[in-house]
């Protein structure tokens, strides 16, 4: 039996423990906001956290998460009161179809706690999801300006 | 405004009407008109006209009735009907409606109010109108009712931010004061009408025959269509709580998974499900047949699904399949034998000329200078982000269908035939589109969970994988071109000779071909049999870099200036025909070359056209016009001592008519330059053995922010044309700008694609 936190719940599982995390949080939590994308770990579009750190949720089993502690984009944003890097990807117009943002917001997340005032470069270097959509000069933009919002919200 | 004051007051009013009514409102009767006809709730279930619903506390619910794959549909067209409305854009809540159509008593599918599909760039060309109307309509209603209500004659209201005010007094109600009493107005002559609009037949909400009925505004009026506003539905995206086709779901429903026949028109010679059925979870393995008809092209790959209750069972389940292929008859093809292909179906006699003017051969044998090329293109997919998906239900007398699919309107008609049951009993539940690029147009994704579902009696899921989705798409087809030109002393072009060697047709009708005297356009039949459908710009996305290539090494080849080179051959302002495809009806096609000089003029103009750049830089120039629009783009590019290159920015015009939402067309011209980007130097599909060989994003590289377009720069020409597309206008020109970007920085000519590491060596 796997017990671990999603989004603040306690939660149990006891299904197949090579099963990655992506499926038990669309299917059997009914979070279906995380996304599968490619299943090997090149695109992002599935980026949860796990005890804080970006994860890419179709590489990992849920046998190994036992006690661990998820958040999904549906935790992100507290008391209805939205996250600095969702409020900045609505105020950059970020999405086209949208599909991949739950996860390029996950990743920012991530991302600005490292670098909390990112250079461009290091975005280049660390910001690795991919858009088909073309969207990336607003997130660049969107990930400024959610580190300028981070900073004021402070 | 208190909402229920002016209820209060109202109601007084129509106390003081009735109990009036035979002597004191007598000489009010006019105003209100005679009362036949019939009223928007009974026409409209309760709302005011087929996409407005305002709401008590004065919010305006606007029904967007084309699926979003990203083209910002859902809050362009819903600004079209608030700025027709004169609505508060702030409080105006969007909702995706479900698609709308009947049989008529001929049993021909007619769609209601507008086209529902999306793609050929063509929704808000095709909404536009029958929006305004129904804009114009609630409008009308509302102040109808005012009038009613109020007993003010209109002349003395205006309206703004969804208020009516009433000039003599100052005074503001909402227009939800008067939604109750808007919905009864009868409007004598207000009907719904159905018409033939290219090759649909359309039912319009129509008011030509209302005395003094709705007026529409003067095109670009209003507070709201060219302004930029952000998407209304941002906020559900960001915080994953929109539903894209691959969210859908049924309660109880089994899921499946596919495993297709690799090879195109291959088939199941014969499998084993023994190992498969023991995988805990899995409740049931069946085949599928191609569910086309005989004969036909491919309609779904034929394969052997594996059915489960949940998505990790029925992979690990379609994993344990043993199967036998039929590999078909086209095993003998591979990358290597296309590119032949292409090649020799030139030289066989089932070449078409499709168009030819004055004396070619003689105009060539006679030319200063011939300039002869040959460029290839590869295969290209789609890659969309959401991979496949479809659900479907099918009952004893109903059926359900949940996708995101880009014409929810073909789906009814497919499933009625492929079920039997009545066409007003198929349900269609479309969701977000995540990314559809012309993929998501075909029924192959739909066919097969009916057909699961007929079988097992239950909802079936069908999800595809990266791989799934890469190895049985209708991709770009791959493309080889040869063009011949000839140029008089003075460096006129006088002979334009080209051929076009691909599947599917290559549109290179319009520029230079309808400039040149001595023309000609010949088109190759190569018999490749891999599935090719639309994608992006169809035709346009590679004969946009062939012909612009061309002009451009033309121009250089003269030592002219590519810019005054395509302005001198565009020549006068004109006119001229041509006959590639078009998402609207038009009757005797045109492009005018004054548009196209001007989107070019722009562009260069805001890009300092003609500087010096510094060294490793270069910049380029190109030009098309795609369903509708014109498109130019300047792009600078640097490219270091290793042949490393670094788009620096991207400086582009577009002239598509009136622009609904600025903010939104510049991200279809951002998006429309990325996806070129990512297609020209990485997209090289590969085939062995009749199959796609290539599978996951571990297989070719997608551009990501690290080597995305650095900036850009988009002006729109200030235009009252009909507003045109464009999704699909910013690449044809952006390729070949990029492509020219490069020659110029470094000399390198690039005529095969992929880029890849041909500036590395
Ligand atoms: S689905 Fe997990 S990285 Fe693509
Ligand atoms: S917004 Fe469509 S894939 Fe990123």
């Amino acid at each position: 039996m796997i017990t671990l936190t999603v989004n603040g719940k306690k939660l149990n599982y006891s299904g197949d423990g090579d099963m990655p995390l992506l499926w038990y949080l669309r299917e059997d939590a009914n979070l279906q906001g995380t996304k599968f994308g490619c299943g090997i770990g090149e695109c992002g579009a599935c980026t949860v956290h796990i005890d804080g750190s970006a994860v890419r949720s179709c590489g990992v089993q849920m046998g190994d998460l036992n006690g661990v502690s998820v958040t999904t984009i549906e935790g992100l944003a507290t008391n209805n009161e939205l996250h600095a890097v969702q409020k900045a990807w609505i105020e950059e117009d970020v999405p086209q179809c949208g599909y991949c943002q739950t996860g390029q917001i996950m990743a920012t997340v991530d991302l600005l706690k490292n670098f909390p005032n990112p250079t461009d470069e290091e975005i280049d270097n660390n910001h690795t999801n991919l858009c088909r959509c073309g969207t990336y000069d607003r997130i660049r933009k969107a990930i400024h300006r959610a580190a300028y919002l981070m900073k004021s919200e402070d | 405004m208190n909402i229920s004051k002016s209820i209060s007051r109202r109601n007084t009013l129509k106390i003081f009407v009735s109990a009036g009514a035979l002597t004191v409102c007598m000489p009010m009767i006019p105003i209100f008109g005679q009362e036949d006809g019939q009223a928007a709730d009974t026409l409209f279930d309760g709302k005011l006209g087929p996409f407005v619903q305002i709401n008590a506390n004065n919010t305006i619910t606007i029904g967007a009735p084309v699926p979003d794959m990203g083209t910002g549909i859902s809050t362009t067209l819903p600004m079209i009907v608030a700025n027709e409305l004169d609505a508060d854009w702030e409080t105006i809540i969007v909702e995706m409606i479900p698609n709308s159509h009947f049989m008529d008593e001929k049993n021909r599918q007619v769609l209601d109010y507008v086209l529902q599909g999306t793609g050929g760039s063509g929704s808000v060309t095709n909404a536009w109108q029958p929006l305004r109307e129904c804009g114009a309509l609630a409008k009308y209603l509302i102040l109808k009712a005012a009038e009613k209500d109020l007993l003010i004659s209109q002349k003395d209201m205006v309206t703004e931010n969804s208020y009516v005010i009433v000039k003599s007094s100052g005074k503001k109600y909402p227009y939800s004061a008067f939604a109750d009493t808007a919905a009864k107005i009868k409007v004598p002559g207000l009907k719904k009408k159905t018409s033939q609009w290219g090759d649909y037949l359309l039912r319009k909400v129509d008011f030509s025959e209302t005395k003094s009925g709705p007026t529409i505004k003067v095109q670009g009026a209003g507070n709201i269509v060219g302004k930029p506003k952000g998407q209304k539905l941002a906020r559900d995206i960001v915080t994953g709580n929109i539903e894209f086709g691959f969210d859908k779901n049924f309660d109880n429903q089994l899921v499946a998974m596919i495993e297709r026949c690799p090879h195109y028109y291959g088939k199941v010679k014969s499998f084993d499900a023994t190992a498969a059925l023991k995988v805990n979870n899995v409740v049931d393995v069946i085949e599928i047949p191609h569910l086309g008809e005989e004969g036909q092209l491919k309609l779904n790959s034929p394969g052997v699904a594996v059915i489960a209750t949940n998505i990790w069972a029925a992979k690990k389940g379609r994993e344990a399949l043993k199967i036998v292929w039929d590999k078909g008859n086209f095993s003998h093809e591979n990358n290597a034998w296309h590119a032949q292909e292409m090649r020799d179906a030139i030289s066989r006699d089932d070449v078409k000329t499709l168009d030819e003017k004055g004396d070619v051969d003689e105009a060539l044998k006679t030319s200063e200078k011939i300039f002869e090329r040959e460029y290839e293109v590869p295969f290209w997919e789609h890659f969309c982000m959401e991979p496949l998906s479809c659900s479907a239900h099918v009952m004893q007398n109903e059926v359900i269908i949940k996708a995101g699919h880009q014409f929810p309107e073909t789906i009814a008609p497919y499933v009625a035939k492929a079920t039997g049951v009545p066409f007003e009993n198929i349900h269609v539940e479309n969701g977000r589109i995540g990314g559809g690029y012309g993929r998501k147009a075909t029924i192959d994704f739909v066919s097969e969970p009916v057909f699961l579902s007929q079988k097992t009696g239950r909802p079936v899921k069908v999800y595809w994988t990266r791989e799934d989705d890469v190895r049985h798409g209708f991709i770009n087809s791959s493309a080889l071109y040869r063009i011949k030109a000839g140029v008089d002393e003075n460096g006129n072009l006088k002979a334009w000779d080209a051929i076009s060697s691909r599947k599917g047709t290559a549109w290179m009708e319009g520029f230079p071909e309808k400039h040149v005297p001595n023309s000609r356009l010949k088109r190759a039949y190569p018999k490749i049999k891999v599935p090719t459908g639309a994608w992006r710009g169809p035709g346009h996305n590679t004969t946009g870099f062939v012909i612009e290539s061309m002009i451009d090494e033309i121009a250089v080849g003269l030592n002219k200036d590519p810019l005054d080179y395509r302005l001198e051959i565009l020549g006068v302002d004109k006119e001229y025909p041509f006959n590639s495809w078009t998402p609207v009806p038009v009757k005797n096609k045109t492009i005018s070359s004054a548009r196209m000089k001007g989107v070019l003029r722009l562009a260069a103009e805001k890009a300092g056209w003609g500087k010096k750049m510094p060294n490793g830089q270069g910049r380029g120039i190109a030009s098309c016009f795609t369903f509708g629009s014109y498109a130019a783009m300047v792009v600078d590019v640097f490219v270091d001592d290793k042949g490393n290159l670094t788009v620096l920015k991207v400086t582009g015009a577009a002239d598509c008519g009136l622009v609904i939402n600025p903010l939104g067309a510049k991200a279809q011209m951002e998006g429309g330059c990325m996806d070129g980007l990512s297609a020209a130097i990485y997209q090289n599909i590969q085939f062995d053995d009749g199959r796609i060989t290539t599978g996951n994003f571990n297989d070719i590289p997608l551009v990501r922010i690290n080597e995305a377009i650095k900036a850009f720069d988009f002006h729109f020409v200030d235009s009252n044309e009909i507003p045109t597309g464009l999704g699909e206008i910013a690449l044809p020109p952006f390729i070949p700008a990029l492509m020219n970007a490069i020659y110029n920085a470094t000399g390198k000519r690039i005529r095969k694609f992929p880029l890849g590491d041909q500036l590395k060596t």
